[in-house]
């Protein structure tokens, strides 16, 4: 049965493989379309690459804003994430105090909680913060709301991975710096923050993967156009298509969202696989 | 061993007696580094623990208990209802409908997507471009659901490059309305499963290869087929990794909400036979084009998506498990 199956099974996954490949070329060549092509000719190569779809994309249907603000939002969000996971973790997995063992099950718990547990309230709570500030100062950003409910929701997934990464660092370099008279966040910063460098990094980009994704709670918490992120501003465009009919546009809105992450993938698809499975692993 | 040893025995002495362990601190070097981390702990603990609580749990504790009361939201007066939030859920065709969806969302996808990681993991491992196959596999996965929304909504298309690749070849009889209200819910369907392959596929992949080879050599030697060393080898022991990404597939299939609503959600609201919970429960709060803010009753399908997974995650746990094979 297997001398049957693995032909057609590898035959399977190649055809597999270069669908996603194509899917992908067809989506860049779209966008290089005019609308007519778009559906006249939806096979062959644009005739002229069209960059007006981009300045299009980009300026008039604010995808450039849309850029700017996820830019801003995610990497807020993922490093803050970061900067409060790391410590947190390294204490739970190297204290040995009596609570480490529950606060790591409990951090854990998080990754099985849907945001839609909490997303009401979450959008009650930002709601008050904001009509608070506006009252006492008035002033306030929707994208703080933002940045700081990615962060909550993020934590879980990072500090379950940065625990399991402090877990596989030796523990004889901080001893010997212990012995060497270096104090407990003196080792932190300089010995193992350099030793887990490699898992910062890893739990950095997912969390940035995941955040540049992210919809529900940016269509939830952001109304106002100039502050959406950028899959709201691709929906905003992807609306607009209705009328406009501006087929290229709205594919060159596709690739401005996907290609960074394309990018980051192709210079550290090793990284991401190995994080992203890490969590099966244990 | 003996060091980690000597430091876990001076952590939990050094919680009961200090100052005995400060006059034979000399001796014992890893007691002032467990002591210096011990000061430490609740500072370098409690900001994420205090974001943790503030913004994730403390919520999630609240939607428990809005969801017993009758709420429009801020500047509306609570009403506490009992569990009518609950009982109206189970009246409600609509959340049926949602409910059902995420069901054969979890079910059907489920099935079609393990079974093809097991047999593409079971064969990849001999591919030519094994690494650059399953990062291609897996590249839709990373990939913003609602840019592929965006994509396949023009490929799919009554006009769109699909069919007129059917048409192209002679299949036109095959060429449909992909996105037509009676079909557009199995074209999700077909659509998670392509989306998610990649990931199983790679979590599959992990675990096997941790299994030594010396099994795989064994297994030869003993005449095995490729199938054969693929169910006596790897499916025993990588038991446990299927059991992690069986768990990780309910979670992740019962909270699918982009991929869903970048199909249907631009032109108004997604119609009523491809809701999934969670867009449902985003249509009955702040969503859609005529927000309901039933913020009660949208708490409570919050409660009921924990619940279920809980009991999925539960039910899971027993029926997959195994004695641990050792290795």
């Amino acid at each position: 049965m297997g001398k049957t199956l693995s032909p057609l099974v590898r035959a399977f996954v190649w055809l597999w493989v270069v669908s996603n490949v194509l899917l992908f070329v067809w989506i860049a060549f779209t966008s290089l379309k005019s609308s007519g092509e778009v559906f006249g000719s939806p096979f062959k190569l644009p005739a002229s690459p069209r960059w007006p779809n981009y300045e299009s994309a980009w300026s008039v249907s604010e995808m450039g804003q849309g850029f700017f603000n996820s830019v801003v939002i995610v990497t807020t969000a993922s490093v803050t994430t970061i900067v409060l996971a790391a410590p947190t973790a390294y204490m739970l997995t190297r204290s040995g105090t009596r609570t480490a063992g529950p606060l790591t099950t409990f951090f854990a718990v998080g990754m099985g909680i849907p945001i839609q547990a909490m997303i009401v309230p979450v959008f009650i709570l930002m709601q008050k913060i904001s009509m608070t500030f506006n009252d006492a100062f008035g002033w306030w950003d929707d994208r703080i709301s933002l940045s700081a409910i990615y962060v909550a929701t993020s934590l879980p997934f990072a500090i379950f991975l940065l625990t399991s990464f402090f877990r596989t660092l030796p523990t004889e370099i901080e001893e010997a710096a212990a012995l060497d008279g270096a104090g407990g966040a003196r080792i932190f910063a300089q010995i193992m923050l350099p030793l887990a460098q490699p898992g910062l990094i890893t739990a950095f980009i997912l969390t940035v993967i995941s955040l540049w994704n992210e919809t529900l709670l940016a269509l939830m918490l952001i109304t106002d156009t100039e502050q959406y992120t950028l899959p709201q501003a691709l929906l905003g465009l992807y609306q607009t298509m209705q009328y406009t009919s501006n087929w290229g546009g709205l594919f060159a809105g596709v690739i401005i969202v996907i290609l960074p992450i394309i990018a980051v993938y192709i210079w550290l698809s090793r990284r991401i696989m190995e994080g992203m499975t890490l969590g099966a692993g244990k | 061993m003996r060091t980690k040893i000597a430091g876990g025995g001076g952590a939990t002495a050094a919680a009961r007696t200090p100052r005995l362990i400060r006059s034979r601190s000399a001796s014992d070097r890893s007691s002032a580094l467990s002591r210096q981390r011990r000061k430490l702990y609740w500072p370098f603990v409690a900001p994420a623990l205090l974001v943790y609580l503030a913004l994730f749990f403390g919520p999630a504790l609240a939607g428990l208990w809005i969801s017993f009361q009758s709420w429009r939201g801020s500047g509306d007066q609570m009403r506490f209802i009992g569990a009518k939030n609950y009982q109206r859920l189970w009246d409600d065709p609509a959340f049926m409908t949602a409910f059902g969806n995420s069901l054969k969302i979890l079910v059907i996808c489920g099935v079609a997507i393990f079974v093809l990681a097991f047999l593409i993991s079971a064969f990849l491992r001999q591919m030519r471009f094994r690494k650059g196959l399953q990062a291609l596999l897996f590249l839709p996965y990373i990939i913003s659901p609602i840019a592929i929304g965006v994509g396949l909504g023009l490929f799919l298309d009554p006009d769109g490059l699909l069919n007129s690749g059917l048409r192209g070849v002679g299949l036109s009889s095959l060429a449909k309305p992909w996105l037509a209200p009676d079909q557009i819910f199995t074209t999700i369907l077909v659509g998670v499963i392509w989306v998610s392959t990649g990931f199983y596929v790679m979590l599959l992949m992990a675990g096997a290869d941790r299994i030594p080879k010396f099994f795989y050599e064994d297994a030869q030697v003993a005449g095995a087929t490729r199938l054969q060393q693929w169910r006596y080898v790897t499916l025993p022991l990588s038991w446990d990794v299927i059991a992690v990404a069986a768990v990780l597939w309910v979670i992740n299939s019962l909270r699918i909400f982009e991929f869903v609503y970048a199909f249907t959600g631009t032109a108004g609201n997604p119609p009523e036979q491809v809701r999934t919970v969670p867009i449902y429960q985003f249509l009955m709060t702040t969503g859609g084009k005529n927000p309901a803010y039933d913020m009660g009753y949208g708490c409570a399908m919050g409660v009921v998506m924990v619940a279920l997974i809980v009991i999925l995650v539960v039910f899971m746990r027993r029926v997959m498990r195994r004695d641990a094979v050792t290795y």
